[in-house]
């Protein structure tokens, strides 16, 4: 008998519109010892799916008005408060996407776990600690189980992951629930979280029913997979079966959307359009009565690199590895100092009107598109904005007209230019954060890890847009990025980046053929580059 | 492609103002009273509305007439409630219209001596200790009450704003230098200072106001400045820095916007507070002087003549109690209404 038996599920949730049923009709199984994969795009109704499981959902929000649930014998939909509470744990364990907001950042980590020992467990308080320790040691924490006191803060993204997987296991849990479990984490730790995972299946016989949109993690871990779209289960086998032979559409649409091709070359007399020489950037953390730095945090050290015209730089690297900060120096956005010579001009020298003039040059597109966009602003206020900035096209018509030319370029209506960006999806609005960078002509634009908030196939898009782009205007690119995967499809030479120093850098090919630093082989083994 | 006037974000707030009943309730209420007490000359005055006399139209609560204008002996301001002026009007049988409490706040009502005179059918509210009718006092010290609190509040949120703008989105040594100046400006006996300057000067309603105006700015500060951190750092307002626009610009358009949700959340509760401000240093008798019909005058009063004339401290506290609920009022329903937990 499987451990969890989803029958015609629905999921309903109630909002001022009025009722919609985001999930319809969803039947699935996770056998004991069982990784399964539930797989699909924002939005497709896989979180909520997760949430009803343990009857989860907001309440007065979201609910299952038609379907079961049998978790491990007991039916979960409609059931009292009494025989819920009795399954959440014992029966089904969660783990969450951000480790850091689902620990509690008041207790130490001794006293979360222990939480649940003392809610599950008639142990007394030294048999506890004893467990706590156990169970630390088996999610790979064996430096941490002589320190309980240790607060949320203190760890790194990986260890609270692990964290929460042990509070997870003290209520010895039969299924296991993990909702993009490693989504918010570096490439590196996000290998060693699965692993564990994996570990754990098998010696404790745990189902699991693994939530994520990323299809490296799926091909390596699970046994099954199931594909959602728009709220219904569109497909179901044995994972290798589904990616060699993917029956339904979307599936096959999902698989093939991995960011594919390169670059159109550079032209051999490419003049250089940015270079830099020991770029460093500092953040004064402690300051002495008069001002004397006393401890500062280096973000960037000694970084050095050039971007000749129609190149782009890929800046590789983890989160706070300093490859935003270098870009956003770079941009004078950030004060930092060493030399930066942007189109045979000492950007170093600028300051004020004249460095403002100068900014319609170089621009920048962010990794949020929901942050990027001032929401109170209509589309074509967002592109225009810089162009009335800057004095150009003064006349109120012809910079409607620019902007038009310019969201039709980014393959927008221009027909769009009077919404507001509430009215689109995320890979819409990157569009019009390209659109903006564009409006100017600049001669180089950053992009900060423009695709890694979309989905797989949106991503797919935008890059095409991207290159594109840069094939009809010569235009340069900074490329920050940790998704080797996408770098490859967009880049002609890459840097490697590790705590604020180049580590390695190269041609894009040649770096990822032969990696040199154990730091790069490692990236490049988790991004699970097929040979092009 | 037609657009909606409003955006569907400020739709969804004004909805949520309107479900909360009391405040809505509350914000007509205050408005009806306020737009009453606006034409309070018309309301309350010691002067005809109208008189027609020997053919010619007289309008005294809008120009002012000298007695022989009106067939009289001397060539001064007409006095509409002497004896002689009546006497006059009877005379010349003239069409009387007077306003629907025929006493200024300031007119002495001669004929309800002694004083205090109790409620009367004349006389609604009764009188106070110097025989001034309370229900015009309470619609002028009302209106008056009102447009200082708005006048008030309106500078002080605009000075407020921007000195929390420039801390928050400059920050730095910028924002340390007017946090310090703020500490040591709030740590000023604004009381000391007002009895001492009232010596020296008559306060009146714009000297009281700039006085008040010196403190009060730096309530709104904290929050805008608070907002103002948050901001700076959102990506499109970086966005905005990348794009070449000056500081001014990007302030006022990309982080401005963002603080005005908590400014006007807190608007009507700083209003509430000038409003019992100005009644309390005119209940200490530092506020407004002779000049000026004031509910904190009639408070002090009250004071002295509780048990005596018990009708001068319950309209002197019913109407200030009505004025800083109903505002409280209306600030809970603009909590609600911009509650980011309720939605955008």
């Amino acid at each position: 008998m499987s451990l969890l038996a989803i029958r015609d599920l629905t999921v309903r949730f109630r909002s001022e519109q009025g009722a919609r049923d985001v999930v319809r009709g969803v039947s699935l199984d996770v056998a004991a010892g069982e990784v399964v994969a539930l797989v699909g795009e924002s939005g497709s109704g896989k979180s909520v799916t997760a949430l009803s499981i343990l009857q989860l959902l907001a309440p007065g929000l979201g609910s299952n008005p038609s379907g079961s649930i049998r978790l491990d014998g007991t039916e979960m939909v409609g059931a009292a408060p009494a025989v819920l509470r009795a399954a959440r744990g014992p029966k089904a364990a969660m783990i969450f996407q951000e480790p850091m907001t689902a620990l509690n950042p008041l207790h130490s980590i001794g006293r979360q776990i222990d939480e649940v020992l003392t809610l599950r467990t008639p142990l007394d308080a030294v048999a506890r600690r004893e467990r706590i320790q156990a169970l630390l040691r088996e999610v790979g924490l064996e430096a941490l189980a002589e320190r309980l006191d240790a607060f949320p803060h203190q760890l790194s993204g990986g260890q609270r992951q692990r964290v929460m997987i042990a509070m997870a296991l003290a209520g010895e849990p039969r299924l296991l629930i993990a909702d993009e479990p490693t989504t918010a984490l570096d490439v590196t730790v996000e290998a060693k979280i699965l692993d564990l995972l994996d570990r754990l299946v098998e010696s404790r016989g745990l189902g699991l029913l693994l939530i994520t949109h990323n299809l490296n993690i799926v091909r390596r871990h699970a046994h099954r997979v199931l594909v959602m779209h728009e709220g219904v289960l569109v497909e179901d086998g044995p994972t290798e079966a589904i990616f060699t032979a993917p029956r339904h559409p979307y599936t096959r649409h999902l698989i093939a959307a991995e960011p594919k091709g390169m670059p159109a070359p550079v032209a051999a007399d490419a003049p250089v359009v940015l270079s830099a020489e020991q770029i460093r950037v500092a953040f004064a953390l402690q300051r002495g009565l008069f001002g004397g730095v006393r401890k500062e945090l280096v973000a960037v050290d000694d970084a050095a690199l050039s971007v000749r015209r129609g190149e782009t730089l890929a800046v590789v690297g983890e989160s706070g590895s300093g490859k935003s900060t270098l870009g956003y120096a770079l941009l004078r956005l950030l004060p930092s100092t060493g030399r930066i010579v942007f189109l045979g001009e000492d950007l170093r020298a600028l300051s004020g009107r004249a460095l403002r003039d100068r900014r319609r040059s170089f621009q920048i597109v962010f990794q949020d598109p929901y942050g990027s966009l001032s929401p109170r602003m209509t589309i074509g206020d967002v592109v225009g904005e810089g162009l009335a900035a800057h004095g150009l096209e003064a006349d109120a018509g012809a910079r409607r007209a620019r902007v038009q030319a310019v969201l039709a370029e980014v393959g927008l209506e221009p027909g769009m230019i009077d919404r507001f960006p509430h009215e689109f999806s995320g890979g819409q609005r990157q569009r019009v954060a390209i659109a903006r960078a564009l409006a100017l002509d600049p001669d180089l634009v950053v992009l900060d890890e423009p695709t890694s908030a979309l989905d797989r196939s949106i991503q797919a898009q935008v890059i095409d847009l991207l290159r594109g782009i840069q094939a009809r205007r010569g235009l340069s690119y900074l490329f920050i990025s940790h998704d080797l995967k996408v770098v490859r499809a967009m880049s002609h030479r890459l840097i490697v980046m590790k705590s604020g120093r180049i580590v390695e850098s190269g041609l894009v090919e040649a770096v990822i053929a032969a990696p040199r630093e154990a730091y790069t082989r490692a990236l490049v083994e988790a991004a699970m580059l097929s040979p092009s | 492609m037609a657009r909606a006037l409003i955006s569907p974000v400020t739709r969804r707030r004004l909805a949520r103002f309107r479900a909360n009943r009391r405040g809505f309730w509350s914000l007509w209420i205050f408005l009806a009273l306020f737009g009453l007490s606006l034409f309070a000359e018309v309301i309350a005055n010691d002067r005809p509305l109208y008189i027609g006399m020997e053919g010619r139209a007289f309008f005294p609560v809008l120009t002012d007439y000298a007695e022989t204008d009106l067939g009289g002996d001397f060539d001064t301001p007409a006095d509409y409630t002497s004896d002689f002026m009546r006497d006059l009007f009877t005379e010349k049988g003239a069409t009387v219209l007077w306003p629907l409490i025929p006493y200024s706040w300031d007119t002495v009502v001669r004929e309800a001596a002694p004083y205090p005179a109790p409620p009367s059918a004349r006389n609604w509210l009764g009188t106070d200790n110097d025989g001034r009718d309370i229900t015009a006092t309470l619609i002028y010290g009302f209106r008056i009450s009102i447009l200082f609190g708005l006048a008030l509040t309106l500078c002080a949120s605009v000075v407020g704003v921007l000195a929390g703008l420039v801390q928050g989105y400059f920050g730095g040594l910028t924002d340390l230098l007017m946090q310090r100046f703020m500490e040591i400006w709030s740590g000023m006996p604004v009381l000391y200072l007002l009895i001492i300057l009232s010596a020296v000067i008559e306060p009146t309603f714009f000297w009281l106001l700039g006085l008040m105006l010196l403190f009060s700015w730096m309530e709104l500060v904290g929050l805008v400045r608070a907002e103002a951190l948050r901001a700076r750092n959102f990506d499109y307002v970086r966005a905005a820095r990348a794009l070449g626009l000056s500081d001014i610009r990007i302030m006022l358009r990309h982080v401005l916007p963002n603080t005005l949700v908590a400014t006007i959340t807190m608007m009507p509760f700083v209003m509430n507070g000038s409003i019992s401000t100005l009644t309390s240093l005119d209940y200490l008798r530092f506020g407004l002087q002779q000049s000026a019909p004031s509910l904190g005058k009639l408070l002090s009063q009250a004071k002295d003549l509780a048990v005596q004339a018990p009708w001068i401290p319950l309209s002197a506290f019913v109407t200030v109690a009505l004025i800083l609920s109903l505002l409280v009022f209306i600030g809970e329903a603009t909590r609600d209404a911009f509650d980011p937990r309720r939605g955008p």
